[in-house]
C-alpha cells in the first residue's frame, strides 16, 4: 500500500507521564465525556462529577453538576460556561431523567465548607411530549451573538432536536430536523457527528449518520433539508476543517464536504476511531485490521506527507489545548502532541533534500505569521522573505530555470503588508532590484505603481520614483510595457499626476490627451513646446494638434495674445494649417484676441497668397498662348499643303539628292542616313517617345488608388495633389477617348521616285 | 466568480499515465516532473470560456490504482465530461481502457461526453501505442481522441475545452435538462435558463425522455 513520506513533525511535551491524576476517588470511574477551552481541560465521569485541570494536567477543581453520569459536555469560548447533559434523580418516572444544564464558571458559588461549585445559569428538560425520548448520540453548542446558544443534539432516530435562545432566561424555542430515513435498520440512522457552518447571514448545519450526510439550512424557515451522499460515518469520525468543510471518516477513505456535496477524499485505509482537524492537519486514529493495533496519524493534506505518526493505545477522546493535542486514553492516560518549531522542521527536510516541500512549508508559514512579524519586526521580515522568494544561498546544483518556478512568488506575501505600505515597498524593491526576470513581474510592477503614485505614502521623492518606473519598465523598443497600461493611467489620473499621464499618453500616441493634459492645467508654455515636438507630421506626429491648439486660444476667454503670435509663427514657418479661415474661425471665438494679433499674420499671409495667384494666372495665359499655337499647326497640317524646301540632310549636313525623305516636322533626310528605320523622324523622336512614355505612365498610375491616396496624405496640401490629377485628365476618363492629341512627327514619307 | 455554467469533469485511467499532470498543467500551467501517486481523489478548477460565455471546469482527478477503484466509481456521477486517459509508451494502459470504459458507463449517467487522451506523446521514440490505434478505439466506442502531452501542454487546453465544447453543443441541442444536476452540469448566476423553451423542438424531446 503506497504512503506518504512520513516526518516528526511534531513531539510529545511534557513528558511521557501525562494522565489523569489519579487519586482515590478517579481511579473507580470513568470518563465519559471531554471537552477544553480557555486553557482548561474538562472531563465528565460516570458518577456526575466533572474535572477542570491546567496545564500539564494539573488538577484545578471538581463539581457534581449531575446525580449520576455526566453524558456530554462542551466548554464555550466566547463566554466562559460550560453546558452539560447529564442524568439527574427522576422526578416522575414519565419524566426523562436527561437534563441539559448551563453553568456560568466565572460566578463561583460558595457550597459547604471545602468544595466550590459554578453557578448554574439553567436547567431544561431535553425530552418533553413534543420532543419524544430517545437515546443521544451526539451534542454540539454553537455560540451565536450572546447570550444565544444553538444546541443541537443528534438522537439514534435520525432527529436532531434544537434549542435555540437564552437559556439564562428561559426565552428559547425549540424545534426538531429529521435526516432522510430510508434505512429501515436503526443503527444507520443514528445521527453520529454534527457540525455547524456559519458564513456571514446563513447558517448551516451538517449532520451524518452511518447511512448519509446531510446538510440544514437554519436560515430558511422550516429549515429546509439537502441531502449531501449516501454514505456516512460512525461515531468518533466527523470533524469540520478550518474552512468549514465537513470531514467524515470512513475505513476506505476520509471524505470532504462542501456544502453543496461531497469534495475530494484521501484513500487512507483503516477503521478511523477518531478523526480530527487542528492547525490545518487532518487527524486520524487509525485502527489495522490485521494487527488491531491503533495508530495516531497527523497528515499535511496540501504538501502531500504525514506529519507525524505514532503507536498509541486505545484513544478515547481528542482535544486541543495548551498548543498541543491531547489523546485521552482509555486508561486515563494522556498524550500531549505539540508541532516542533520551523526551524528544525526545515531542518529535517533539507537533511533529506526535500527542498520543494520546504519551501512551501515556510511560504505557508510566513504567510500566516507575516502580518504580525511585519507588525513588529518589519526589516528582518523583509530580509527573510527576500531570501525565501530569491533563496541566493546555496542552489545545490538545481538548474536556475527549474528553481525559479519552485520559488515562492513574492505576491504571495503582498496580503501581510497589508496596513504597512512602506515595507511593502521596500520589499518589493528589494526584490526587484534582484531578481530582473521574475515571473510576476507585471504585478510586482503594479503594486510599485500604486504605492509610489497613490498619496498615501507622502514623501517628496515618491513620485519621482513612479515616472522612472514608467520609464524603465516600458523599453523602448516594445509594444508593451511591463505593467498594466490602464491601471497605470487610472492611477496617474486619480492622483493628479501630471508627469505620469503625460508620459504615457505620449507612448501610447494618444496625443490629443496629451494636450488636453496641458490645457487642463493652463500651461501654455508646455502646450506650445509639445505641440511643436509632437505635431510634425515628419516625425510621425499630428499636425491636427495646432488646430487644436488654436481652438483652444480661440475658446480661452483671457487675453493670450503672445501664445496666439507665437503659435502662428510656427504654423506659417511650416504652412501647417493652409486654409486661412480655420485659423480665423477658431480665434475669433475669444472676445480678448484683437485683430492685432493676427493682423501681420494675415497681410502677410494675403500678400503671398495673392502672389500666388498671379503667378498662377501667368501660367494660365502660356498655357493658352501655347494650346492656340498647336491648334493652329493641326489645323494647318490638316488643310494647306506643306511644301519641303528643305536642301540640306539634317543627319549629316550635305545637299539633298534621291532619294529623300520628308518628315512633317519639316526634316530632310537623305534615305542612306535614315537607315532602316524610316518610319519617324530621329530628330523628333526622342521627345515625341517620352511624351508617349508620361502619358502611359499617368494612366497606369490612375488605376493605382492607393498611390493616390498615398500622395494625398503625404502631401502638406492635398488639394494641390487631386487638382494636379484632375489636371492630367487621370481621374475623369474623358481624354480618354480615341481623339488623342496632335500627331506631331507623324510619318508622312515621301520619297522621290 | 460568475459563470454561465459549471461542469464537472472526471479524469480516470491507469495509474502513471499522467491523469494529475494534464490537470495541474491545465490549472496551473505548469508541469512537475515527480509527482506523488494520487490517494484518493482530488479536485481542481478553471474558467473557460465557449461562445462567449464563461464556464467553469470542475475536475475530478482520480486515483488510477485498482484498489482505489471502488472509490473512483462514486465520483463517476454527477461527472458531464470524462478524460480517459492512457499512455502512449505503456502498450498495457491502452489494453485497459475497455475495462475503464466499462466502469464509466455502468456508473455515470449515459450522456457523458467521453475524450481519450494519448497522453505522453512527447515521448515518440518510446511509442508503443500507434496514434492510429489511439483513433481507431476512439473511433469504435463513440469518443473524441486527441494525443497531448502534459509535459510540454500540447494539445492540453485544447482537450479540455474541446470536451466542454461537445457538451455545451449538447446542451444547446437540448440533450440535458440542465435544472437536474445530477448531469453534472449547473447553471450558474451569469447564465442563460437552458434551451427547456426548445426552438429545436425534436431533438429536446427526444433528450427529455433519456433517463
Amino acid at each position: 500500500m503506497y504512503q506518504w513520506r512520513k516526518f516528526e513533525f511534531f513531539e510529545e511535551k511534557y513528558g511521557a507521564k501525562c494522565a489523569i491524576p489519579e487519586d482515590d476517588d478517579v481511579v473507580e470511574k470513568k470518563i465519559q465525556c471531554c471537552s477544553s477551552g480557555r486553557g482548561k481541560v474538562v472531563t465528565g465521569f460516570d458518577d456526575g462529577v466533572v474535572c477542570f485541570f491546567d496545564r500539564g494536567f494539573k488538577f484545578n477543581y471538581a463539581f457534581q453538576p449531575h446525580s449520576s453520569s455526566v453524558l456530554f459536555l462542551q466548554q464555550l469560548k466566547q463566554r466562559n460556561l460550560l453546558v452539560t447533559i447529564g442524568e439527574d434523580e427522576q422526578l416522575t418516572p414519565q419524566q426523562s431523567a436527561l437534563c441539559l444544564k448551563v453553568f456560568d464558571l466565572d460566578k463561583m458559588q460558595p457550597e459547604g465548607s471545602s468544595t466550590t461549585s459554578p453557578d448554574c445559569v439553567g436547567i431544561l428538560r431535553i425530552f418533553t411530549n413534543q420532543f419524544p425520548e430517545a437515546k443521544i448520540t451526539s451534542f454540539l453548542v454553537l455560540e451565536e451573538v450572546p447570550p444565544i446558544l444553538l444546541i443541537a443534539i443528534g438522537l439514534d432516530n435520525g432527529s436532531i432536536y434544537c434549542i435555540k435562545g437564552d437559556i439564562a432566561r428561559e426565552r428559547i424555542t425549540r424545534f426538531k430536523l429529521q435526516v432522510e430515513n430510508s434505512h429501515l435498520d436503526k443503527t444507520l440512522s443514528a445521527v453520529t457527528g454534527l457540525g455547524f457552518r456559519v458564513d456571514g447571514q446563513s447558517l448551516q448545519l451538517f449532520a451524518v449518520t452511518p447511512g448519509s450526510v446531510s446538510l440544514f439550512s437554519l436560515h430558511d424557515q422550516p429549515p429546509r433539508r439537502q441531502t449531501l451522499d449516501q454514505i456516512g460515518c460512525g461515531l468518533n469520525s466527523v470533524a469540520m476543517s478550518d474552512r468549514s468543510e465537513l470531514i467524515i471518516g470512513r475505513p476506505e477513505a476520509v471524505y470532504f464536504y462542501e456544502v453543496d456535496g461531497r469534495g475530494p477524499c484521501w484513500a487512507f485505509e483503516g477503521e478511523k476511531k477518531l478523526l480530527g482537524w487542528f492547525r490545518g492537519y487532518l487527524l486520524c486514529v487509525i485502527a489495522d485490521q490485521r494487527t488491531g493495533k491503533h495508530t495516531f496519524n497527523i497528515y499535511d493534506l496540501k504538501n502531500r506527507l504525514i506529519a507525524h505518526s505514532a503507536l498509541v493505545k486505545e484513544v478515547s477522546h481528542m482535544l486541543y489545548e495548551w498548543g498541543n493535542i491531547i489523546l485521552v486514553m482509555n486508561d486515563k492516560s494522556a498524550l500531549c502532541i505539540g508541532e516542533k518549531d520551523m526551524e528544525s522542521k526545515l531542518d529535517m527536510l533539507f537533511r533529506k533534500n526535500l527542498y520543494t516541500v520546504a519551501i512551501n512549508l515556510a511560504g505557508m508559514t510566513i504567510k500566516e505569521y507575516g502580518k504580525i512579524l511585519i507588525e513588529h519586526k518589519p526589516v528582518e521580515t523583509i530580509q527573510i522573505l527576500i531570501r525565501l522568494c530569491t533563496e541566493d544561498g546555496d542552489k545545490k546544483g538545481l538548474s536556475n530555470g527549474v528553481y525559479m518556478s519552485m520559488l515562492p512568488s513574492p505576491v504571495d506575501f503582498l496580503s501581510i503588508f497589508i496596513h504597512h505600505p512602506q515595507s511593502l515597498m521596500d520589499f518589493l524593491e528589494k526584490y526587484t532590484n534582484k531578481v530582473k526576470d521574475s515571473p510576476a513581474q507585471v504585478e510586482i510592477h503594479n503594486t510599485l505603481l500604486e504605492l509610489y503614485i497613490s498619496n498615501e505614502l507622502n514623501f517628496p521623492s515618491m513620485r519621482e520614483k513612479g515616472l522612472h518606473l514608467l520609464k524603465s519598465a516600458w523599453p523602448p523598443e516594445t509594444e508593451h510595457p511591463l505593467y498594466d497600461v490602464d491601471l497605470a493611467i487610472i492611477l496617474c489620473e486619480m492622483n493628479a499626476f501630471k508627469d505620469g499621464l503625460l508620459y504615457l499618453y505620449e507612448k501610447m500616441k494618444l496625443y490629443k490627451e496629451v494636450i488636453a493634459c496641458y490645457m487642463q492645467a493652463h500651461d501654455h508654455e508646455g502646450l506650445i513646446a509639445c505641440c511643436k515636438r509632437l505635431g510634425d507630421s515628419v516625425k510621425g506626429g499630428d499636425p491636427s494638434l495646432w488646430a487644436d491648439l488654436l481652438k483652444y486660444f480661440g475658446e480661452l476667454g483671457e487675453d493670450c495674445s503672445k501664445e496666439v503670435k507665437e503659435v502662428l509663427t510656427y504654423i506659417e514657418r511650416d504652412d501647417i494649417l493652409p486654409p486661412i479661415i480655420i485659423v480665423l474661425q477658431s480665434l475669433s471665438r475669444n472676445p480678448c484676441l484683437t485683430l492685432s494679433v493676427i493682423k501681420d499674420y494675415i497681410a502677410r499671409k494675403l500678400e503671398r497668397e495673392s502672389k500666388m495667384i498671379e503667378e498662377d494666372r501667368q501660367a494660365i495665359e502660356k498655357y493658352q498662348e501655347d494650346t492656340l499655337a498647336m491648334r493652329k499647326e493641326i489645323q494647318d497640317l490638316r488643310t494647306n499643303a506643306r511644301i519641303f524646301q528643305l536642301s540640306k540632310c539634317t543627319a549629316c549636313t550635305f545637299t539633298l539628292d534621291l532619294p529623300a525623305v520628308h518628315f512633317m516636322c519639316m526634316h530632310s533626310f537623305h534615305l542612306r542616313c535614315l537607315g532602316d528605320n524610316e518610319k519617324e523622324c530621329p530628330e523628333c523622336a526622342p521627345e515625341y517617345r517620352s511624351v508617349l512614355e508620361m502619358k502611359r505612365n499617368l494612366e497606369k498610375n490612375s488605376k493605382d488608388q492607393d498611390r493616390f491616396f498615398q500622395q494625398v496624405k503625404s502631401s502638406k496640401d492635398g488639394f494641390s495633389v487631386i487638382a494636379e490629377y484632375f489636371g492630367k485628365g487621370i481621374i475623369s476618363k474623358i481624354s480618354n477617348g480615341s481623339a488623342s492629341g496632335p500627331r506631331s512627327g507623324t510619318v508622312s514619307s515621301t520619297s522621290g521616285f | 466568480m460568475s459563470y454561465a455554467y459549471l461542469f464537472k469533469y472526471i479524469i480516470i485511467g491507469d495509474t502513471g499515465v499522467g491523469k494529475s499532470c494534464l490537470l495541474l498543467q491545465f490549472t496551473d500551467k505548469r508541469f512537475q516532473p515527480v509527482h506523488d501517486l494520487t490517494i484518493g481523489v482530488e479536485f481542481g478548477a478553471r474558467m473557460i470560456t465557449i461562445d462567449n460565455k464563461p464556464i467553469k471546469l470542475q475536475i475530478w482527478d482520480t486515483a488510477g490504482q485498482e484498489s482505489f477503484r471502488s472509490i473512483t466509481r462514486s465520483y463517476y456521477r454527477g461527472a458531464a465530461g470524462a478524460l480517459l486517459v492512457y499512455d502512449i509508451t505503456r502498450r498495457e494502459t491502452f489494453n485497459h481502457l475497455a475495462s475503464w470504459l466499462e466502469d464509466a458507463r455502468q456508473h455515470a449517467n449515459a450522456n457523458m461526453t467521453i475524450m481519450l487522451i494519448g497522453n505522453k506523446c512527447d515521448l515518440a521514440h518510446r511509442r508503443a501505442v500507434s496514434t492510429e490505434e489511439g483513433e481507431q478505439f476512439a473511433k469504435e466506442h463513440g469518443l473524441i481522441f486527441m494525443e497531448a502531452s502534459a509535459k510540454t501542454a500540447q494539445n492540453v487546453e485544447e482537450a479540455f475545452i474541446k470536451t466542454a465544447a461537445t457538451i455545451y453543443k449538447k446542451i444547446q441541442d437540448g440533450v440535458f435538462d440542465v435544472s437536474n444536476e445530477s448531469y453534472g452540469i449547473k447553471v450558474g448566476y451569469g447564465g442563460i435558463p437552458g434551451p427547456s423553451g426548445g426552438r429545436d423542438g425534436p431533438s429536446a424531446s427526444a433528450g427529455g425522455c433519456c433517463s
